[in-house]
């Protein structure tokens, strides 16, 4: 991919844009996503996050509350900071979950068998919907639960995962490293577990990073669409979507502060997709 | 002929590569016998099966090629009739492996150490520190003067030289009886391929330790072996001693590839066949017929069986000519 890129912008130099490097873009998404985290965590709220105050309503931005109130007077700060150890846990978790089913099925996809052929028909098959639609209805269907929302996410992290493992098994198992261990007696199990997984891990762990940012898209947008997570709890998405009525008679503030945090959140993960693929691709 | 049962036997092997564009034969019926404590030389030009053949034996042929028939015995047991659990203790403790390019043999990303205890770890329940103690003797056995240096360091780090030192105490490591090198000097320069022959032929020596080297290196097999198999287009043309063959050889195809080397016939602008074998349309009589100066119609209508002769094996028609030195040497 970075290799494509750069002999673009060698062919055509009036094309290539400034852009910026790949490794401050990984320092600065994490250093984002560990703010946080760490803030979020380990700062306390300044008010309980679901207390209303009616006195207090669509308070501007200002010293008593620094992010303002919203229609009832619940702290947006406070109600943030909350509503990121909601969003934030389920979209990591709801990763670990693809994971979890795409690394394995990836290597058994890999193999000459014939589950890998069923498990590569039923990825096609998958491909045909629309997968964050699909998993808005699974999730619709089920109830609003808010765990409901994890498998939603592996089931749209899963398959991209299950592809990236599976691509990478086939190379490296052709490689002659592999070809020479097993020639030395390894199975293929202790090949698969000794040299293809460390030599993919580098791209799981960036690909786990898009499904970070991926997950928390689909948390957002359930939430928004009220699936999920129920109220009064704070979730990013159901903020944006009580506070947008509000924005258009002038208390921007409900909304524009969860939306800009969805935004610089999974803007962050993609940053630091982005710097662990340039360090593997060497640039 | 050496009558105690071979070490390794290969017997009429057929090896083919279904493609796109027809199947390929790679082996037509390979017949081959190592004796042990022999350094045994398999050579032929690039196609001619010499790679598929050791890939036979290790298991480790790639898709989409399928062994047809034929046998593989190996210590009188029939490796390809054994289950894949069982083949696995054989690999790497009985059978040893020396793949060619030795940094690519070696996983990037695992340091030199953890690469041994893999192997080590494969055959039997090791602690780490044991595997350590093994392999840095392995190390010293292959010529390397810093070995906690190279167990701490990744391939990246080695020189070629050294890393083939390092594949070559790897696959010895579990002390086997058979080791197959598959072009084990390709890719290093001259005189480190020296050191590397070399180094493997003494301590083969002294070991009594069977190599089955495939080179298409004249001179190597020449200078290290014992005995000699010449393949041509995935059959076994002519083998037998080394000097026997060399000094007189009684294939067509082996005097060419003698004189190839010694006389460098091909700077005098004559016409040589070249070009990669069509092993797709493969031919009912000799296979090496379309070249051969000697070839008539009974060599394009009927394949010569191996036969013995003057001590040697020899499939050609016309080999006591070619023996006698009668046929043009153009």
């Amino acid at each position: 991919m970075a290799a494509v890129s750069g002999m673009r912008e060698r062919i055509r130099p009036g094309f290539s844009r400034p852009r910026l490097p790949r490794k401050a873009g990984f320092l600065v998404g994490s250093g984002f996503i560990v703010a946080l985290l760490a803030i979020s965590y380990f700062v306390p709220t300044p008010y309980p996050p679901n207390a209303t105050d009616a006195n207090q309503t669509f308070v501007p931005p200002g010293a008593a509350h620094w992010l303002g109130t919203d229609n009832i007077g619940r702290d947006v700060l406070s109600r943030v900071m909350a509503a990121a150890r909601t969003d934030l846990p389920l979209a990591i978790l709801g990763t670990a979950a693809a994971l979890a089913i795409g690394i394995p099925l990836g290597l058994v996809a890999s193999t000459r068998s014939r589950a890998a052929g069923l498990i590569m028909r039923c990825l096609d098959m998958l491909q045909a919907f629309p997968l964050l639609i699909l998993a808005i209805v699974l999730v619709a269907l089920a109830g609003s639960n808010i765990y409901n929302i994890i498998p939603a996410i592996a089931l749209i992290g899963g398959p991209t995962c299950i592809r990236l493992v599976r691509s990478a098994a086939l190379s490296i198992r052709e490689s002659r490293f592999a070809e020479a261990s097993y020639a030395m007696g390894s199975t293929t199990s202790e090949v698969m577990r000794r040299h293809i997984l460390p030599n993919v891990a580098p791209n799981i762990v960036a690909q786990a990073s898009l499904i970070v940012a991926g997950g928390l898209i689909v948390v957002s947008a359930l939430s928004f669409l009220g699936i999920g997570i129920k109220p009064p709890t704070a979730s990013w998405g159901a903020m944006l979507s009580d506070g947008r009525d509000a924005a258009l008679i002038g208390y921007w503030w409900v909304a524009v502060i969860p939306g800009v945090l969805i935004f610089l959140a999974v803007l962050s993960f993609n940053l630091i997709a982005d710097g662990i693929e340039g360090a593997l691709h060497g640039d | 002929m050496v009558t105690d049962t071979p070490l390794l036997s290969v017997s009429d092997l057929y090896v083919s590569f279904p493609t796109p564009r027809g199947v390929v034969h790679a082996l037509n019926g390979v017949s081959l016998e190592v004796h042990a404590g022999k350094l045994v030389g398999v050579i032929g030009e690039t196609g001619c099966g010499k790679s598929v053949t050791a890939r036979s034996v290790l298991g480790i042929l790639r898709p989409p090629g399928r062994i047809d028939s034929g046998s593989i015995r190996f210590q009188g047991e029939e490796l390809l009739e054994m289950s894949e659990r069982a083949l696995a203790k054989v690999r790497g403790a009985q059978i040893g492996f020396i793949p060619q390019d030795p940094i690519a043999a070696l996983d990037p990303i695992l340091r030199i150490e953890d690469q041994f205890a893999n192997v080590l770890r494969a055959h039997r329940p090791i602690s780490r520190k044991r595997c350590r103690d093994l392999a840095r003797v392995a190390l010293e056995r292959a010529g390397i003067a810093g070995p906690d240096r190279v167990l701490r360091g990744y391939a990246h780090q080695l020189s070629g030289g050294m890393a083939q030192r390092v594949v070559i105490a790897i696959a010895t490591i579990l002390d086997p009886t058979l080791v197959i090198a598959d072009e084990p000097t390709t890719g290093l320069d001259v005189t480190i391929q020296r050191q590397i022959l070399d180094l493997i032929a003494q301590r083969f020596r002294t070991e009594k330790r069977t190599l089955l080297l495939v080179t298409h290196d004249l001179g190597v097999v020449a200078e290290y072996c014992d005995e000699i198999f010449v393949m041509y287009a995935g059959k076994v043309v002519e083998s037998g001693a080394v000097q026997r063959v060399f000094g007189r050889p009684s294939h067509p195809y082996t005097r060419l590839l003698i004189e190839s080397v010694e006389l460098r016939r091909f700077d005098t602008g004559e016409e040589r066949p070249s070009g990669l074998l069509d092993l797709v349309n493969y031919a009912r009589g000799c296979p090496y017929a379309s070249r051969c100066p000697l070839a008539d119609d009974r060599s394009r209508s009927e394949a010569p069986e191996i036969r013995e002769l003057d001590g040697r094996m020899v499939a050609c028609h016309h080999a006591e000519e070619v023996l006698a030195g009668a046929a043009p040497r153009s």
